[in-house]
């Protein structure tokens, strides 16, 4: 039952953090149409972007937890 | 006599893998890193107008789509279920080649308005050169993870092969996440 339920919630949090990460695609691409100078804010959502996969997609915290068993 | 083990203090195997992993990858970025203040140094804020802003935003959303891929791959595994993990590693395969072809697409026009040897050729073609040969070296590895995934390797329980994998397909991701404004956005 835990099994079932923690393979949907990482199934479901792939799709939140794609659909984040296709949005800001989206106004990224936008401002860099529309808005002049564009530079700072695509900046900004760059390192938003970056963020999110690091951290959900890379998992990084994973570095400072040590009882993770797996080979 | 001591024996050699495998379990450093309160360090185990997989954390002085990841460990040893994300430090590659620091010292990867710092190569992305010199390319891209190489850019601005070099440009400035400039971009060229001939860049085919229509296979740039496609060629980013393929790349970010099959972020999404390599992540269900590796949950998958994590999770025992080897079917999934097997069809989410292939559709990564594909979508990493649609990606190299894009930027072939992108190099073949680019060549045309600024060929290597002018001032924005340079800097595009070293910046994309060297992601597409990330993007090369992903694939070949993602291509060793399917195979060995149909002949029964990795489980549950035996997943560093994917994991490190999976990790270095979404740092390539990252890197085009700061390539690609930098290139075709900015102004």
């Amino acid at each position: 039952m835990k099994e079932a339920t923690d393979k949907s919630f990482r199934k479901r949090l792939g799709w939140i953090i794609f659909i984040a990460l296709a949005v800001l695609t989206i106004i990224e691409f936008l401002v860099g149409a529309l808005v002049h100078p564009a530079t700072p804010y695509l900046v900004l959502t760059a390192i938003v972007k970056a963020g999110l996969i690091v951290y959900y997609f890379m998992h990084i915290a994973q570095l400072w937890r040590k009882d993770d068993k797996h080979k | 006599m001591t024996t050699v083990s495998l379990q450093h203090g309160r360090y185990n195997r997989l954390s002085i893998n990841r460990l040893g992993l994300w430090l590659f990858i620091l010292s990867e970025s710092g190569i992305f890193a010199a390319l891209l203040f190489a850019r601005f140094y070099l440009l400035g804020f400039e971009r060229a107008s001939e860049l085919n802003q229509t296979i740039g935003l496609i060629i980013t959303s393929i790349l970010l789509i099959s972020s999404l891929t390599a992540y269900r791959a590796e949950s998958a595994i994590a999770q025992g279920d080897r079917k999934a993990f097997l069809r989410n590693t292939l559709a990564t395969i594909l979508l990493g080649a649609v990606f190299v072809i894009g930027v072939g697409i992108e190099w073949s026009q680019a060549f045309v308005h600024f060929p290597p040897n002018q001032l924005f050729g340079t800097v595009f073609f070293s910046m994309t050169g060297m992601h597409a040969f990330h993007v090369l070296t992903g694939l070949i590895m993602l291509a060793l993870l399917y195979l060995n995934g149909r002949q029964g390797a990795y489980s549950a329980e035996d997943h560093w092969g994917p994991e490190a994998v999976v990790k270095y397909w979404h740092f390539v991701d990252v890197v085009w996440v700061f390539f690609y404004p930098a290139l075709y956005l900015v102004s």
